[in-house]
């Protein structure tokens, strides 16, 4: 009699489980925010893709850059100002030129579907006093920079495994090393 | 059909997911196969910049090879368990055939792999039960699918699963022709390994050629080797003491 080896168990969320969340004012609403899954994780990269391809590009174009790619050494503080920099200003010039993004964006941080009232009262209600708090209550809650810092190293882990450089990868951990020294 | 148990445990590895450890195995042949699908496939996206399809991909592969879902599984504690389970799931043995048809279809379109996967389960299901086949640690099915080919190609019979593949035949009824296979070591020894190590052996062994060892007179009687018998006499030249 062969006998199989079970398949691999599935594991399920345990009973009275819940995320960790924080509450938030929305017109003077108290709404309830759970910490972002990665399926949100994912739709709110899919909203913001399109800036996130222009940010590469100018994160490609400086002169930085090219050096960590070439392998050449940079000083941090060159990192500081030069690549951080313009991404920052790039980031502030597409924040500013597209606020629906920025919304639609907090309403996949808040897990907020697209359709139905919730999303009604998301769009209708929400002002630019509470976006403000909303955002550093988000991040606060989902940690926004330990994501990036484990995305990094999914990327180098997947480019390690296949012998593969990511463009990018090492420039953020570059930064990412001036920044904890 | 031949009737095997094989006995290597899979391995494990811890990941955190609600606030608490979960234990996850490895994942065995078939679902190992697509994982490793996905895995390739969410490089190749995120190299492209489609980082969100990059991430629904990953979401697949930690649904795959832990059963999380991504709609309910916390962002960070995600992506520390995609890590954690790659590593998990990656080939412990690599047999230098293999990792050559490894190469053969690396970055090349998915239709090849998918090739070489048909190839290597018709070839498995010649021996062995679907179920098996399905239970089987990677690294098992793979040195099955070589052992096989080799016998093809030398149009002999060559012991199916001898002790090269790092495995004991453990007879469990002799009677009904059922055996188990006890693993000699975990994990492998590959078989690199062992070829590295016996010509290094060899090396020696021509290195020593040609060399004769000296005795003096008086040990020439002593028996070195109690089977047989044999003397300092027979094994080398005898000279006289000075």
């Amino acid at each position: 009699m062969n006998k199989g080896f079970d398949r691999v168990p599935r594991i399920s969320v345990p009973d009275g489980y819940e995320p960790e969340s924080i509450t938030v004012s929305v017109g003077g609403q108290e709404v309830v925010v759970y910490k972002m899954s990665l399926g949100s994780f994912a739709r709110a990269v899919r909203e913001i893709e399109p800036y996130l391809k222009e940010l590469a590009a100018v994160l490609f174009g400086t002169a930085a850059f090219q050096k960590v790619m070439r392998g050449e050494a940079v000083d941090s503080k060159v990192i500081e100002t030069e690549i951080k920099t313009a991404v920052i200003n790039k980031l502030a010039e597409m924040i500013a030129a597209v606020p629906e993004t920025v919304m639609r964006l907090l309403a996949c941080i808040m897990n907020i579907p697209d359709e139905g009232e919730v999303a009604d009262f998301f769009w209708n209600a929400i002002g630019p006093g509470d976006l403000l708090d909303a955002v550093e209550k988000l991040d606060e809650l989902n940690n926004f920079a330990e994501i990036v810092n484990r995305l990094v190293k999914v990327l180098g882990y997947l480019g390690k495994r296949y012998g593969i450089e990511i463009p990018g990868v090492a420039v953020v951990e570059k930064v990412k090393e001036t920044e904890e020294s | 059909m031949t009737d095997v148990l094989e006995l290597l445990r899979p391995s494990t590895a811890e990941i955190t997911v609600y606030d608490g450890r979960v234990e996850v195995e490895s994942l065995r042949f078939l679902d190992w196969f697509r994982f490793d699908a996905i895995l390739t496939q969410s490089l190749t996206t995120f190299i492209g910049g489609k980082i969100a399809d990059g991430l629904d991909l990953m979401g697949k592969a930690i649904e795959l090879a832990a059963g999380l879902s991504s709609s309910n599984v916390d962002v960070c504690e995600a992506l520390a368990a995609f890590v954690v389970l790659g590593e998990l799931n990656e080939l412990r043995y690599m047999d230098p055939d293999f990792a050559a048809v490894s190469k053969e279809t690396e970055g090349v379109e998915d239709d090849l792999k998918n090739a070489v996967l048909i190839e290597l389960l018709t070839t498995l299901v010649a021996r062995f039960s679907m179920n098996e086949i399905e239970s089987m640690t990677p690294e098992f099915a793979i040195l099955c699918w070589q052992r096989i080919r080799e016998e093809i190609s030398a149009d002999r019979d060559v012991v199916f699963f001898s002790t090269e593949m790092g495995y004991n035949k453990k007879w469990t009824s002799k009677k009904e022709g059922k055996y188990m296979l006890v693993p000699r070591s975990s994990p492998y020894t590959p078989v690199w390994q062992r070829r590295r190590l016996k010509k290094l052996q060899g090396l020696e062994r021509e290195e020593m050629e040609g060399y004769v060892p000296k005795f003096v007179k008086g040990d020439v009687g002593a028996v070195v080797d109690a089977k047989t018998g044999r003397t300092l006499r027979d094994m080398g030249e005898v000279v006289e003491d000075e």
